[in-house]
């Protein structure tokens, strides 16, 4: 959640700074590169001190004065992005810098290294890795998830057989987020924004007499909020009227079983999702084409 | 192994077309010896301003993408080869000096090239799926589906009822989507890597540039400033910096306003600092904020910001209050966007789609 300035008041640029910052501690390495400037005696150094502090000084007036930015930022209402404003900071030109400039100052070789390995050292330490977030390496040139493209596979295939070609699916979160990404061709039963409202607010069904808008959060309710106190036949209108024809759940899912009893048939799967095909929505599709189904 | 290829021969396209672009401009600017970086790092800003003037109307006038596509095909080659006929000769002249100093230093001349490798291989590595994507991307891949310059809407997958005053003037992922449609290359793989890859290059030359500038073209310093630059952007993650933006969150313009377009700012600022009254720093000033606006949103009233506080210290330090004016003048292409975001969020400025 972004910092609010209705809330923070008048601490909310130091709030700010300190969740840019995070856990790391490379607004301290700027300021001391900053200081260092005035040290530096090269014409290099004192260039670049007389073209950042004036810059510098006018940021700290303006952007970073909680007095005017507080009418600024409530008038306009960008709180949330209030923390673009820090990569005005130079901090990539003026650490780096200074570094090299401490670096190149020795004379021999032994010494530069050893200063240089003595800084990599201090950014490293002050900073927290990339790879801090935990992210996976990628396995396929789209760079998300196999299951995507995987399912993705599975639902067309079996929609060219069925030659239906407005193909509804209800996609489980992790994969609403990223379909429209990969293959937009797919209707997605719950757009983002509808997903994301009934998630975050955790709302129910009783907010709204919308029937299109209840259908999509009764969906949201029972396949990603874990709520089970819906009953089949709610179940399946919401998917009627969402027109939908897949559903794309989690393995780990606790309602496979429920699933089923609603007249819904495994497809494939993949190691982290089942993909369930709808019987009554092809069953009402046939009927409309005017197939016979033979029962043997 | 075939989109590898694509994604090569996508790298090769946009530098050969950047430098051809930048090559027009730079050759023309008195007092400045030809450089294949500077060439290269203007040539990114043009292509993105020029593609402004031509893919906003055509937003407007709802034209479908493909004919874009074709547009805008047809002026970058048209540029592109006019480009290379004119400045063969200087291109020639200038590859000759590099290999000439190549002899020398050639360890020191590599180390860029190893630095933008390193974070090459970093920015496409990772599956990111960042929520911001959902909207980003979906932005593209709609677009490029429905044969539309951004009329649907990725969060609903509706058709808008309004433009997007805020983000229809960056037409960052306009330009993204008319290169998937032309070349049929997947809008997951060119925002992802390809563009990845190109902002990546595009953040190491402009702090290259302003490395070669402050070393006065040391290539020892310039080529160690850069490996300190890759260390302090791999290690100043948080979700909010701009080097996470660069390494994680290419395929946003934000990434590409945090770590090229705000550096370039100073880089050009440095170079008035040198000669203030040069002209052509100046207009330079004006492009990159206008083609700021271009490629994000959040350069409306980042640029602004960073161009004002310049344009003043420069007013300040050379005693000069026409610097400050100059400056104020190289901001209008944002000041007007602002102006129009503005409206548009008072319901002045509404256009229906």
């Amino acid at each position: 959640m972004p910092i609010q300035i209705s809330d923070a008041g008048l601490d909310f640029i130091r709030q700010c700074l300190k969740t840019y910052q995070g856990e790391t501690c490379f607004l301290l390495l700027f300021a001391g590169a900053m200081l260092l400037l005035f040290w530096l005696k090269d014409p290099g150094s004192r260039a670049l001190k007389l073209l950042l502090w004036p810059y510098f000084t006018i940021l700290v007036c303006t952007v970073y004065n909680i007095l005017i930015m507080k009418v600024l930022i409530q008038k306009l209402n960008f709180s949330g992005e209030y923390y673009r404003f820090f990569w005005l900071l130079p901090l990539g030109v003026v650490i780096p810098y200074v570094c090299v400039r401490l670096t190149a100052s020795r004379k021999t070789w032994v010494k530069k290294l050893l200063v240089f390995l003595v800084l990599a050292v201090v950014i490293i330490a002050a900073g927290a890795p990339a790879w801090s977030r935990g992210l996976p390496l990628t396995s396929n040139p789209y760079r998300i998830p196999d299951d995507m493209i995987i399912v993705c596979d599975v639902i067309k295939k079996d929609a060219e057989r069925e030659r239906l070609s407005d193909v509804g699916v209800f996609f489980d979160f992790d994969l609403n987020l990223l379909v429209t990404q990969y293959d937009p061709s797919f209707r997605v039963v719950i757009p983002y924004e509808s997903m994301m409202t009934t998630v975050n607010t955790g709302r129910t069904v009783t907010d709204t007499d919308n029937v299109w808008l209840n259908s999509r959060i009764r969906l949201v309710e029972l396949l990603i909020m874990d709520r089970y106190w819906i009953p089949h036949e709610d179940f399946m209108s919401a998917l009627n009227v969402t027109e939908t024809a897949y559903v794309v759940y989690e393995t780990s899912g606790p309602y496979h079983d429920y699933l089923l009893a609603a007249g819904l048939a495994e497809i494939g799967r993949t190691d982290d999702y089942v993909i369930y095909k709808y019987g009554w929505y092809f069953d009402r599709l046939h009927k409309s084409r005017g197939y016979v189904k033979f029962e043997f | 192994m075939l989109e590898i290829i694509n994604c090569i021969l996508m790298l090769l396209f946009y530098m050969a077309v950047y430098f051809s672009f930048g090559s027009l401009v730079t050759v023309r600017i008195k007092k400045e010896k030809f450089s294949l970086t500077f060439a290269l790092m203007i040539g990114f800003f043009l292509y993105y301003g020029i593609f402004q003037v031509l893919a906003v109307p055509c937003t407007f006038l709802k034209l479908p993408l493909n004919r874009l596509a074709a547009l805008w095909l047809l002026l970058v080659a048209v540029v592109t080869v006019y480009g290379a006929v004119t400045c063969r000769k200087v291109w020639f002249q200038a590859f000759a000096d590099l290999k000439r100093q190549a002899t020398g230093q050639l360890f020191w001349m590599l180390v860029p090239v190893l630095v933008v490798m390193a974070q090459a291989v970093f920015v496409v590595m990772w599956q990111t799926d960042y929520w911001d994507a959902t909207y980003y991307i979906g932005d593209v891949s709609l677009s490029v589906y429905t044969n539309t310059i951004s009329l649907y809407d990725p969060l609903t997958g509706d058709m808008r009822q309004t433009f997007d005053i805020r983000h229809c003037f960056a037409t960052y992922l306009v330009q993204d989507a008319v290169v998937c449609k032309a070349f049929g290359i997947h809008p997951l793989i060119e925002m992802k890597t390809v563009m990845g890859v190109v902002v990546t290059i595009l953040n190491n030359l402009v702090i290259y540039n302003i490395a070669r500038l402050f070393f006065k073209g040391d290539r020892e310093h310039t080529g160690l400033m850069l490996v300190f630059a890759l260390l302090l952007n791999l290690f100043t993650y948080t979700a909010y910096t701009s080097s996470s933006f660069l390494l994680l969150r290419s395929y946003e313009g934000k990434a590409v306003l945090g770590s090229v377009i705000v550096p370039a700012v100073l880089y050009v600022a440095a170079r008035l600092y040198q000669d203030y009254q040069n002209r052509a720093y100046w207009w330079l000033l004006f492009l990159l904020c206008q083609s700021g606006c271009a490629i994000s949103s959040s350069a409306m009233t980042l640029l602004p910001v960073e161009v004002g506080a310049f344009a003043l210290s420069l007013a300040l330090i050379k005693r000069d209050v026409r610097t400050f004016a100059k400056g104020v003048l190289c901001m209008i292409p944002c000041l007007v966007i602002l102006l129009l975001y503005v409206a548009s969020t008072k319901g002045l400025f509404i256009i229906n789609v």
